[in-house]
């Protein structure tokens, strides 16, 4: 579970705040899609709730630890999948996973079993002793998934994760993204795929200009009278003017 | 033709086109500039004028200006060497220039022409301020002999820039070959960092025997003599350059210079056009599976792992695993030659009391060397910094693996030069445990304080290559050549007629005081500083 209290953030020395008073639960087995156009601050938040942007209002819960108060108990329980995918590209898959691994704690049996397993289902094993720097984009970004996914995390929190995937590699991930929520995990990602955001989302949370003006849930996304573009449209319209 | 012109014109302003800047920080950078020439250009005079005092003994000053003219061949050899590779054969703008409407060709000529005006530029600079000197280092300076320099600065370049359009391609080759073999390219690094340092003391020592006692006592004279008169042979295709210093023999050299040129030129374009087209290619269609290492997946803690992920790095990325591991590897050997000479012009000026001071000096300056590295140890991460906030490790805890990576091959270096300068006598034995003693806090004091200095100041917008462009680096360079001054100094002058344990004394607090405060400020404010860091 992770909950987002009265969050707001500031960038140094910017006059507006990039997220305003932001609420936002999402209960274990739940995944949530943030959904907003570009710049309208997701990646800030996803950003300061993993720990990379520091935030000075608000509260961030990560299974029960504050992220300010208790940051490595926090950390430990957070999954994060960037959405530039820069890892240390000097290390092949394998040693890059066998890090992010080793600094979770993780014993060398479950990270072959782990690697093994999203490796094949992503077809990515072929590529794993190879330097990353000669992966492709996509590659990265299956990589980087594979070590966000290593220590299992309850909170698993991914920006933008289908940009430049394949689409068999994009069914995959949002199989895996189900399953894990199944296990009873949480899942946050950011995108701007709306289609992807109905299919696989219990709830969408839609931020326009830092503020998070609506929430709705799966059923209503899914529901065919409900048109989930013009929605969108319609609040960024509405909100843009303030 | 025309869209080759626009081509040439557009790599010009690539290269050599002025940023914008303002005016305050243009005239800082003319001034940088000018200060810097002016105090090489001294340096050249010194140097030059030992030397030349040295060899007209037996050689005419004719002879010497063609050997000096041929070491400036070299250097512009060796740059046309490396022009060659990096804008030729190793281009990293292919893939916008491709899509420019000029052919492959078109494109080989426009980079050979830039080439070749760059070496014009370079040995105008080399052939005038270093025979320019030479000039009036051996009273040869007047107009005809300026003229002379002129026309051979601009003769110059022709032999250079041919041989490399032959040599180019091979060395490429080689350089291929060596790539990913981390281990082999740090042996050669280090092997040529030993080799500078060697020619480097020879001629400093050299140097300070003749400023100490008015002469040169070198064992190989005859050795040097007669490789100038070698170099003064005609089948040193250099001397057809220098030839014009003179106006000697002009129609010759001329028809020499014109005969290799068109020989090794012809030939090494008809060799290096292919490789160039393949090259460019490769470069477009993009590097696969360039290096392949099976690693095991292993059960390591959280400091073993991001240990081991620095050294990986640091193996595998050029410019930071030579300018680190390279330099730590190569310390007791540069400590050795550099304690040597200067306990040589110390003990001839002040007496034997000095070599405490000079060991001190030495190798505070090689730790400054070797931890210079600290203070660029946040912007290293470069855009992987958010992997460090993400992973649930402390800042600080994270920042302490680091430093005790840094001070391992910190205390590997120290023992090891201590050892050296311990077996040969340097200084007495109880000394060394003083130095090492002192050294190791010093190490510990520059780690800490180039981590404060980059937490700070971070710059993380590289691509995190390794490459250290940033001016922390340049601080902590300055503050560990002044603790060395300072701590050397000290021990100099004080060894005079004080007692030797009040130089102890001073130095130990002085040493204890820097690490304490650095740590001090390093375990109080690093860990907030480090979370304010916004990516």
């Amino acid at each position: 579970m992770f909950e987002i209290i009265d969050f707001s953030k500031k960038y140094e020395g910017a006059s507006k705040y990039s997220a305003y008073k932001i609420n936002l639960k999402v209960n274990d087995g739940e995944v949530c899609g943030l959904v907003g156009s570009n710049g309208a601050g997701k990646s800030t938040l996803i950003k300061s709730m993993t720990g990379i942007l520091p935030y000075s209002e608000g509260t961030v819960i990560i299974n029960g630890y504050d992220l300010r108060k208790q940051p490595v108990k926090a950390k430990k329980n957070i999954g994060y999948v960037p959405d530039d995918h820069t890892v240390y590209d000097k290390l092949t898959g394998r040693e890059y996973v066998n890090l992010m691994g080793s600094m979770y704690g993780v014993k060398k049996q479950r990270k072959r079993a782990i690697l093994d397993a999203l490796a094949t289902r992503f077809n990515l094993t072929h590529a794993l002793d190879d330097q990353i720097s000669s992966y492709s984009h996509g590659m990265k970004q299956k990589i980087c998934i594979i070590g966000a996914m290593i220590h299992n995390p309850k909170v698993w929190v991914l920006d933008e994760p289908m940009v430049g995937l394949d689409p068999q590699t994009m069914a995959e991930v949002m199989k895996l993204i189900r399953e894990h929520a199944a296990r009873g995990n949480s899942v946050v990602f950011s995108s701007h795929n709306l289609d992807v955001v109905r299919r696989v989302c219990d709830k969408i949370a839609f931020i326009v200009q830092g503020r998070l003006v609506s929430v709705i849930d799966a059923a209503t996304a899914r529901n065919p009278a409900f048109d989930l573009d013009a929605y969108f449209m319609e609040l960024n319209g509405k909100w843009n003017r303030y | 033709m025309e869209s080759l012109l626009t081509y040439l014109r557009l790599q010009m302003k690539l290269r050599w086109g002025s940023e914008e800047s303002d005016k305050k920080s243009r005239r800082l950078t003319a001034a940088v500039s000018v200060v810097t020439f002016a105090v090489i250009l001294l340096l050249e005079y010194v140097l030059i004028g030992v030397l030349v005092d040295y060899f007209s003994e037996n050689l005419t000053a004719r002879e010497i200006a063609t050997a000096f003219m041929t070491l400036t061949e070299a250097v512009l050899t060796v740059s046309a060497i490396a022009a060659q590779i990096k804008w030729l054969l190793r281009p990293s703008d292919v893939q916008i220039t491709a899509r420019f409407p000029v052919s492959p060709f078109g494109m080989f000529v426009a980079n050979l022409v830039m080439i070749y005006i760059n070496l014009t530029i370079y040995s105008l600079v080399l052939t005038v301020s270093m025979m320019g000197v030479l000039g009036f280092a051996t009273g040869m300076a007047n107009l005809s002999y300026f003229g002379g320099v002129f026309v051979a600065a601009l003769v110059g370049p022709v032999i250079p820039f041919a041989i490399s359009v032959v040599v180019a391609v091979p060395v490429m080759f080689l350089l291929n070959l060596l790539e990913n073999h981390n281990y082999i390219k740090l042996f050669i690094f280090i092997a040529g960092v030993v080799i500078f340092f060697v020619a480097y003391d020879y001629i400093l020592r050299m140097m300070a025997d003749y400023f100490i006692y008015q002469r040169i006592s070198n064992e190989n004279a005859d050795l040097w003599d007669k490789l100038i008169l070698a170099l003064n042979s005609e089948y040193n295709p250099f001397v057809y350059a220098a030839n014009f210093l003179f106006f000697r023999d002009v129609e010759r050299s001329l028809i020499v210079n014109a005969a290799v040129f068109a020989a090794l030129a012809g030939a090494g374009t008809a060799i290096a056009k292919p490789v160039y087209d393949r090259v460019r290619n490769r470069a477009l269609e993009g590097k696969r599976g360039i290096f392949n290492k099976k690693t095991a997946l292993t059960s390591d803690g959280a400091v073993a792992a991001v240990i081991k992920k620095e050294f990986k790095e640091i193996m595998r990325t050029r410019v930071y695993a030579y300018f680190y591991l390279g330099i730590a590897i190569a310390t007791p050997v540069m400590v050795f030659f550099c304690n040597r000479l200067v306990k040589q012009v110390g003990e001839a000026q002040i007496g034997s009391s000095v070599a405490f001071g000079t060991s001190v000096l030495v190798i505070t300056a090689f730790m400054a060397m070797i931890n210079v590295f600290s203070a660029n140890i946040i912007s290293k991460e470069g855009t992987r910094f958010y992997l460090t906030k993400i992973i649930p490790v402390s800042f600080t805890a994270q920042l302490a693996i680091k430093s005790l990576m840094n001070l391992m091959v910190s205390a590997g270096a120290l023992a090891i030069s201590c050892f050296v300068i311990g077996v040969l006598k340097f200084v007495a034995p109880e000394q060394i445990y003083i130095i090492v003693a002192v050294e190791f806090v010093m190490a510990a004091g520059f780690i800490f304080n180039g981590f404060n200095l980059n937490v700070r100041h971070p710059y993380l917008k590289n691509k995190a290559n390794g490459d250290v462009a940033e001016i922390n680096t340049s601080i902590m360079m300055a503050i560990g050549l002044a603790f060395s001054a300072v701590l050397g100094g000290v021990s100099i002058v004080l060894a005079y007629d004080n007692d030797v344990t009040l130089i102890y004394y001073i130095i130990s607090a002085v040493a204890g005081v820097y690490f304490l405060a650095n740590a001090v400020i390093f375990f109080t404010s690093a860990e907030r500083r480090y979370n304010s860091i916004e990516p």
